[in-house]
């Protein structure tokens, strides 16, 4: 989808329409990232991931709306719904993304605009799409053909397009690598499609190794139940302002674990290792992971296991901006529990999630997590 | 449930009470004609403070939850405005709840 949820946002307020306008989180417009910008905006150099102080210097007249994710994704799953009973194997990439796996479909040219036509009159927004024998190709065909196009790359043009694209267009490589990909006389996707796997492997390592296949093999979507089963599951979030205050770190550290957990035991799985991710002004970004011997879903335990991390790490209550904490080595859980204290606890939690399904999100949660609100944050 | 690749639960967002500008703040109570088709609805008329406002155009729906309870959302203009107006399935109320 291009510019997804501005384009949303200007389907819902057509005033928005043909408006340079930036979707932000929701808190102060002049304080926050911008989360999608409406391409009205994208053409005066306005991106996502941009400070929206910066968006706001660049065009004073910006419109802002704060994010509003129910609609992202009602819309999202509406879509991949509609996507689905086209009776393709489909992948669900990201929100705005997804990937069917159509074959030796023969006329992907009528099957495209059908879809784009049916998005376009369902939702009021555009699509864009991209066809490859591969994600990576398909990805970067709808890329070069954005907003609304439609784009194949096949054995016959592969070599005419992916020589004027530059290889930083390809999904994955970022501004690091695309330096080294410079010093090595890389510079368009083709230099980087001509290349040998052991050529790739000795500057990238295992990245080049999975960036050649990515490239060369050509995918399908293989549907099984073990691939059902997810890698990791996770939540981050960028504080408004960076902190160090230890009641209110510790608070964010609950509610991500808790958010995490909720979504382990929805889906019956248990998670064995915790990774732990964090946005410090003052030294940069900090990631690690740690694996236990018994696996949880108990939010209070995985929080308690990221402190751990962060503590035996040296960071001693750092000036945190962000967090992430993402759970993986997942297991189904096919056993309850043994003990009486763990029998009780898994009942508590089954309990809390029912009243939360049926009364909304946070009807009832840890009081700890009351802290995170900075305008109620006391307990 | 398990589900292969994204999961768009995963975009959970901290909804902080007093924090922001609340886009469903009105919630005032309104009464609405309108036409149920399938399991599709489409509002005509909706009424507030005793004027009668024609709906000449639903410009997007979206559905939501709050715990059990399926709230519908509609963005509509009548001649002069645009208004989100919302529905709930389980009290079958109508709501105001913002003007852009």
């Amino acid at each position: 989808m291009d510019a997804f949820f501005a384009s949303i946002e200007q389907a819902i307020n057509p005033r928005l329409k043909g408006k340079p306008l930036i979707v932000g989180s929701r808190n102060s417009p002049r304080f926050t990232v911008v989360c999608a910008a409406s391409y009205e905006a994208k053409a005066l150099g306005i991106t996502s991931g941009m400070r929206s102080q910066d968006a706001f210097r660049i065009c004073p007249n910006l419109s802002f709306v704060p994010a509003q994710q129910d609609r992202y994704i009602w819309t999202s799953r509406q879509i991949f719904t509609f996507l689905k009973g086209l009776g393709y194997p489909i992948q669900y990439c990201s929100i705005d993304e997804f990937t069917l796996d159509i074959g030796d479909t023969q006329n992907c040219h009528k099957l495209s605009s059908g879809i784009q036509e049916k998005i376009t009159q369902d939702f009021g927004i555009t699509a864009s799409i991209g066809i490859g024998k591969n994600y990576l190709l398909a990805k970067l065909a709808s890329k070069l053909k954005k907003p609304a196009g439609f784009l194949e790359i096949n054995e016959e043009n592969l070599e005419d397009i992916l020589k004027g694209v530059p290889a930083k267009k390809i999904c994955g490589v970022g501004e690091a690598t695309n330096l080294l990909l410079e010093n090595l006389g890389i510079n368009t996707c083709l230099d980087l499609y001509q290349k040998d796997v052991l050529f790739l492997k000795e500057y990238l390592g295992q990245y080049g190794i999975n960036l050649y296949f990515g490239l060369h093999t050509k995918e399908e979507i293989s549907i099984s139940e073990h691939e059902d089963l997810p890698k990791s599951i996770g939540h981050s979030y960028t504080l408004s302002k960076p902190n160090q205050n230890p009641g209110f770190i510790s608070a964010w550290f609950r509610l991500l674990s808790e958010k995490v957990a909720e979504r382990l035991r929805a889906q019956d799985l248990l998670a064995k290792t915790v990774h732990l991710w964090l946005e410090l002004p003052e030294f940069g970004h900090f990631s690690r992971q740690k694996s236990f011997s018994n696996a949880t879903d108990d939010g209070a335990l995985i929080a308690t296991r990221a402190m751990e991390i962060m503590a035996k790490n040296g960071l001693i209550w750092p000036n945190i901006r962000a967090i992430g904490v993402t759970c993986s080595g997942l297991i189904l859980k096919e056993y309850e529990p043994l003990f009486l204290e763990d029998k009780k606890r898994n009942n508590l939690l089954k309990a809390v999630d029912r009243i939360n399904q049926r009364f909304g999100e946070e009807a009832i949660f840890p009081a700890v997590i009351k802290l995170t609100n900075p305008t109620t944050g006391t307990l | 449930m398990l589900l292969s690749g994204f999961n768009p639960n995963a975009r959970w967002d901290r909804n902080i009470e007093g924090a922001y500008d609340d886009p469903d703040k009105l919630k005032a109570k309104i009464q609405v004609l309108a036409f149920f088709s399938g399991a599709k609805v489409y509002p005509r008329i909706f009424m507030m403070s005793g004027k009668r406002y024609r709906i000449r155009k639903l410009n997007y729906t979206w559905q939501k939850r709050q715990g059990s309870e399926l709230i519908s959302c509609f963005s509509v203009s009548t001649a002069c405005d645009i208004y989100q107006l919302s529905f709930n399935h389980s009290s079958c109320a109508w709501k105001l709840d913002n003007i852009f």
